[in-house]
C-alpha cells in the first residue's frame, strides 16, 4: 500500500459522507461532472475501503429522512391489500372465539393456541387461500417497483446528491428503470440457471457420488446426509447472494456511467466482480448482518417498552429501508471510486 | 411382516446368527443366549399369547435396557380417579414393572431419554386406564437411517420408533411415535380386532389413548419452523401460495420461470429460487413476523380431520375405502374424535369404567364393533343419549353434526329489567343433546339444556335483571365432533367482540411486509 491511501481514502468518504443536509427544493444541482472529476482524481490507483462506504451510505440514507418516510408509507400501504382481508376475515371468524376449558389462554399476538388456527383453517380455509393467493402478484410488483427505488438510491449517491431528496430518488429512479429493468429480466435466468446447478442434473449428479441413488434417506447415517443438505442451501445461498452482487454491480455501472445495456453492464459486473472479489460482498453481507442486528434490536426495544405491534409495523421497515439505501448507495459510490468513473 | 388377523399363540423360536449380530438383537419374546461359538451365536425366544412373531437385528446400533417401575412416574390424582371409578385399590389399578429394551442408532443416542420416558408414561397409563401390560419386556427399534420406513409399526412386544436430528424438546419427537405405537400393545396386541375390516378398532382407539397421554404426561408440544435441519418455536400468520410446474402463477411469485408451448422455441420450466429453509428463513425473518409461541392440544387436534372430506362412512370397510387419505380419517382421527366426544357426554367416571371393562373382557380376543357399541349401552344408560340413535349418526352414516347459536335479543321489561331470548339452530342431521350456556353482564351463567331434535329453535330464557351478553351452545366442547366451533357463540348486539382480528391483521402485516421487502428487493 502506498502512502498515500489514507489521504485518497479519507477524500473518498468525505465525498461519499458530504451530508450538507439537503438543499432548498429550488436549488439547481450541481453539475455530476464536478462530482466525478473530484473522485476521479482520488479512485484512480487505490482500492478503497468497503466497510467505511457501508457506514457512509448509512449516513447518506439516515439524511434523507423524506425518502425513508415515502418508503416506510409504501411498505405500510402494500401489505394492505393482504392484511385488510385478513382483519375482515378475522373480524368475522374469530372476534368471538374465547378460550377452550382446559386449554392454553388464547393471548395473542405473543401466544396462541394451536387450536384457533386449525379451526380457522376448518371454516375458512378458501378465504384464507384466496387472501393468499395475492401475495405472488403483490411479490412481482414489488420486485419492479424495487428497481425504482434502487435507481433512486444510486442516482441520489453518485449523481445527484445536493438535490431535493424525494425529487432526486424519482428522478434518479426513473432515468435509470427500464434500464434496470432489463438487468432484472437478466437476473431471471441467472437465478434459475443456479437453482438448476444446485437442485437439478448437476447436483443429482454430485448427491450420487456421495450417497446412494443421491438419496439423504438412503445414506447409511443420517449426520452425513443432513451435513451435505445443508451445505447444498448455504452453497444455494451463497450463489443466490453473488448473482445478486452482479446485478447490484451492474446496476451501479449503468448509473455511474450513465449506461443503458444491460448485457454489457452485467459482463462488466462480472469483471469487476473478478478484480475485486470480496469488496461488494462485504458491503452486501455486512449490511444484512447490521440490518438483522438492527431489526432484533428494534424488537427488543418494542418488547421492553412493552410498545404494540403496530410500532413494529412502521420502526421495521424504517430499518429495512435504511439499510437498503444504505447498500445500494454504497456499492454505487464504491463502483464509482474504484472504477474511476 | 404386516399385521396380522390371527390367533394368539405361543412361539419358541431359536435364531442362529452372525456374531457380530450378538447384543444386538430384539425380537417378540424374551431373549436368551443359547450358544456362541464359531463366529455364530444362537438365541432362543420364547413368547406366549401373542398372535405375531418378529425380530429384529442391527449390528451397529446401541443395546440399552431399563426397568420400568411405577412409582417413579406416580400421577396421584390419576391414580385416585382410576381406583374410585373402577372401585379398587391403588394398589389393585398401578401397572406392574417392565424391562425396556431399546435398539437405539448412535448419532441418535441424545435421543435415548425421550424414547425410554415415552415407553414408561405409556407403560403407566395404559396400564392404570386398561389394566397392566401383561409381559416381561418391551422393545422399542429406532430404525437406521436407510430403513427409515420400516419406522412406526407395531408388533406384539416389539415397536419400531423413528426420530430425526434436530428434533426440538417441544415437537414430541419421538415421543408421538413412541406413545403411539407402544399403544398398539393394547389396541391390536391384547384387544385384537380385525384391522383390514375394522381399522378404527385399533387405530382409533390408539389414537383417542395416544393424544390423551400426550395431553397429560407430556408439556404440550409448540408449533415449530426448520432452519438448516434445526428446529426452531414460531409459526407463520399465513404463507406464500407455492406453484408446481405448468402453472403460470409461479411466475408472479418469481418461484419458477416458464414459457408456453411454442413451434419454434422447446418448452422450459426453470425454479427460479428453490424453497430451502435458509431462504425461508431470511425471507420471513421467523423471530419477528412469526407468532413465537403457539401451543398445540392433541386431543383437540383430532379436529384436522374435519379438513377432509368424510366421504364415507365409519362403518365401510377399512380395506375398501375409496380414497387412502381417507384411511387416516376413518381409522385414525375421526373414531378417536367419536371417542373424545363419547368420553365427554358420559363423563370420566363412566367412560373410565366402560373402556376397562371393554379391553379387560377382549382381552387376546377378536371384538367387532357391535361389542364396544353394547358395552358403551351398558355402561352409558343414564346419560340421556339414545345410543342407537348415536351410533347411526356416528358410525353407519356419513351425518354432520353442527350445532349453532343464531341469536341472542335483550327486551326492556316496563319494570327496567330484560327479558332475553335465544336463537339455535342444528346444522347437520347427528342429533345429540347439547348444554347452552347464556352469559350476562354481571358474570353470571344461565345453564341448560337442548334435546337438539328440531333443526331450529327459539328458547326464551326468562326475565332478568341485566342484559344478556352472551349465548353459547355447547360451552364446554363436549362434541367434539361439532364441524364448525366458530358458530356456537353470539354476542348479543352491543356487545363488542375481541380484539384477536387485530392481533391477527397486525402480524399478518409484520409478515407480509417482510416478504414483499425482501423477495421484492432480490432480481
Amino acid at each position: 500500500m502506498s502512502d498515500e491511501q489514507p489521504v485518497a481514502s479519507d477524500r473518498i468518504i468525505v465525498d461519499a459522507m458530504n451530508f450538507s443536509d439537503e438543499p432548498d427544493a429550488n436549488q439547481q444541482p450541481e453539475k455530476m461532472t464536478e462530482v466525478v472529476t473530484e473522485e476521479q482524481e482520488s479512485a484512480s490507483s487505490v482500492r478503497p475501503g468497503s466497510v467505511r462506504f457501508l457506514i457512509g451510505g448509512m449516513l447518506f440514507a439516515l439524511m434523507r429522512p423524506r425518502v425513508l418516510l415515502f418508503l416506510m408509507l409504501w411498505s405500510c400501504v402494500l401489505p394492505l391489500i393482504v392484511a385488510v382481508p385478513m382483519f375482515n376475515q378475522a373480524n368475522r371468524d374469530l372476534s368471538m372465539v374465547q378460550d377452550l376449558p382446559g386449554q392454553s389462554v388464547l393471548a395473542l399476538p405473543e401466544s396462541a393456541p394451536a387450536w384457533m388456527f386449525r379451526e380457522w383453517q376448518i371454516q375458512s380455509g378458501d378465504s384464507l387461500a384466496s387472501i393468499a393467493e395475492v401475495m405472488p402478484l403483490l411479490i412481482l410488483l414489488s420486485s419492479i417497483i424495487g428497481l425504482l427505488f434502487s435507481g433512486g438510491w444510486m442516482s441520489m449517491a453518485t449523481h445527484y446528491r445536493d438535490e431535493h431528496s424525494l425529487r432526486a430518488f424519482f428522478k434518479g429512479g426513473g432515468e435509470s428503470f427500464f434500464p434496470f429493468l432489463r438487468t432484472w429480466l437478466l437476473a431471471l435466468p441467472m437465478f434459475a440457471g443456479a437453482t438448476y446447478v444446485f437442485w437439478g442434473t448437476p447436483a443429482e449428479w454430485v448427491l450420487e457420488q456421495l450417497m446412494p441413488e443421491g438419496d439423504a434417506n438412503l445414506a447409511a447415517s443420517e449426520t452425513t446426509g443432513r451435513a451435505i443438505d445443508i451445505a447444498r442451501q448455504l452453497l444455494y445461498m451463497l450463489a443466490l447472494l453473488k448473482i445478486e452482487i452482479i446485478i447490484d454491480l451492474a446496476r451501479a455501472s449503468i448509473v455511474v456511467g450513465q449506461r443503458s445495456s444491460a448485457l454489457l453492464a452485467v459482463l462488466r459486473a462480472i469483471g469487476f466482480l473478478f478484480r475485486r472479489p470480496f469488496a461488494i460482498f462485504v458491503i452486501v453481507l455486512l449490511g444484512f448482518i447490521i440490518e438483522g442486528v438492527l431489526i432484533f434490536g428494534a424488537e427488543a426495544l418494542r418488547s421492553f417498552f412493552e410498545w404494540p405491534l403496530l410500532a413494529a409495523v412502521f420502526l421495521l421497515p424504517f430499518v429495512r429501508h435504511l439499510m437498503r439505501g444504505a447498500r445500494h448507495s454504497a456499492v454505487a459510490t464504491y463502483y464509482r471510486a474504484a472504477t474511476g468513473e | 411382516m404386516s399385521e396380522f388377523y390371527a390367533d394368539f399363540a405361543s412361539y419358541d423360536v431359536e435364531l442362529t446368527l452372525p456374531e457380530r449380530f450378538r447384543d444386538h438383537c430384539v425380537t417378540t419374546g424374551t431373549l436368551k443366549e443359547l450358544d456362541h461359538s464359531n463366529g455364530k451365536v444362537v438365541y432362543s425366544s420364547i413368547a406366549e399369547d401373542v398372535h405375531d412373531f418378529a425380530f429384529t437385528v442391527d449390528a451397529e446400533a446401541l443395546l440399552l435396557r431399563r426397568t420400568f417401575h411405577a412409582v417413579d412416574y406416580r400421577n396421584d390424582a390419576e391414580e385416585l380417579k382410576i381406583s374410585n371409578a373402577l372401585g379398587k385399590t391403588l394398589k389393585e389399578v398401578r401397572p406392574q414393572s417392565c424391562e425396556m429394551i431399546l435398539l437405539l442408532q448412535p448419532e441418535h443416542a441424545e435421543y435415548a431419554n425421550r424414547y425410554f420416558g415415552a415407553t414408561a408414561k405409556s407403560l403407566y397409563y395404559f396400564g392404570l386406564w386398561y389394566g397392566t401390560y401383561p409381559y416381561k419386556t418391551i422393545s422399542i427399534v429406532d430404525p437406521a437411517n436407510n430403513a427409515r420406513k420400516t419406522g412406526g409399526m407395531e408388533y406384539p412386544r416389539l415397536f419400531t420408533g423413528g426420530v430425526r436430528l434436530g428434533m426440538a424438546e417441544r415437537t414430541l419427537s419421538p415421543q408421538g411415535v413412541t406413545v403411539h405405537e407402544f399403544g398398539h400393545q393394547f389396541w391390536y396386541g391384547l384387544v385384537a380386532n380385525d384391522e383390514f375390516r375394522h381399522a378404527w378398532l385399533d387405530e382409533g382407539f390408539n389414537t383417542f389413548a395416544t393424544n390423551r397421554i400426550l395431553d397429560l404426561a407430556f408439556r404440550a408440544p409448540l408449533d415449530t419452523f426448520t432452519l438448516l435441519g434445526q428446529q426452531y418455536y414460531g409459526r407463520a400468520p399465513m404463507s406464500v401460495p407455492s406453484y408446481g410446474e405448468g402453472d403460470m402463477r409461479a411466475m408472479l411469485g418469481l418461484q419458477r420461470w416458464e414459457n408456453g408451448k411454442s413451434k419454434f422455441f422447446p418448452e422450459l420450466s426453470f425454479e427460479l429460487r428453490h424453497n430451502n429453509s435458509v431462504q425461508k428463513f431470511l425471507s420471513e425473518l421467523p423471530l419477528t413476523t412469526y407468532y413465537p409461541h403457539v401451543e398445540r392440544s392433541a386431543s383437540i387436534g383430532l379436529r384436522s380431520s374435519l379438513l377432509h372430506d368424510w366421504g364415507q362412512p365409519l362403518a365401510h370397510p377399512t380395506y375398501d375405502l375409496f380414497d387412502s387419505g381417507l384411511r387416516g380419517v376413518n381409522a385414525y382421527r375421526r373414531p378417536a374424535l367419536t371417542l373424545e366426544t363419547i368420553s365427554r357426554i358420559v363423563g370420566e367416571d363412566v367412560f373410565i369404567r366402560l373402556m376397562h371393562d371393554y379391553h379387560t373382557n377382549f382381552r387376546f380376543k377378536h371384538p367387532r364393533p357391535q361389542d364396544f357399541f353394547d358395552v358403551v349401552a351398558k355402561h352409558a344408560v343414564d346419560a340421556g343419549v339414545d345410543w342407537s340413535s348415536f351410533w347411526q349418526h356416528a358410525y353407519y352414516q356419513n351425518d354432520e353434526l353442527d350445532y349453532a347459536a343464531h341469536f341472542l335479543h335483550n327486551s326492556e321489561n316496563a319494570d327496567g329489567g330484560f327479558h332475553v331470548e335465544v336463537g339455535v339452530r342444528r346444522r347437520g342431521a347427528f342429533v345429540v343433546p347439547v348444554d347452552i350456556d347464556v352469559t350476562f353482564e354481571d358474570g353470571s351463567v344461565h345453564h341448560g339444556v337442548w334435546d337438539g331434535v328440531d333443526s331450529a329453535k327459539r328458547i326464551s330464557v326468562g326475565d332478568f335483571a341485566v342484559k344478556a351478553t352472551r349465548v353459547e351452545v355447547d360451552p364446554q366442547r363436549k362434541l367434539m365432533l361439532d364441524r364448525d366451533w366458530f358458530n356456537n357463540s353470539k354476542l348479543a348486539k352491543d356487545v363488542e367482540g375481541s380484539d384477536t382480528a387485530w392481533h391477527v391483521a397486525m402480524r399478518t402485516m409484520l409478515w407480509a411486509q417482510q416478504v414483499l421487502h425482501y423477495f421484492g428487493a432480490a432480481g
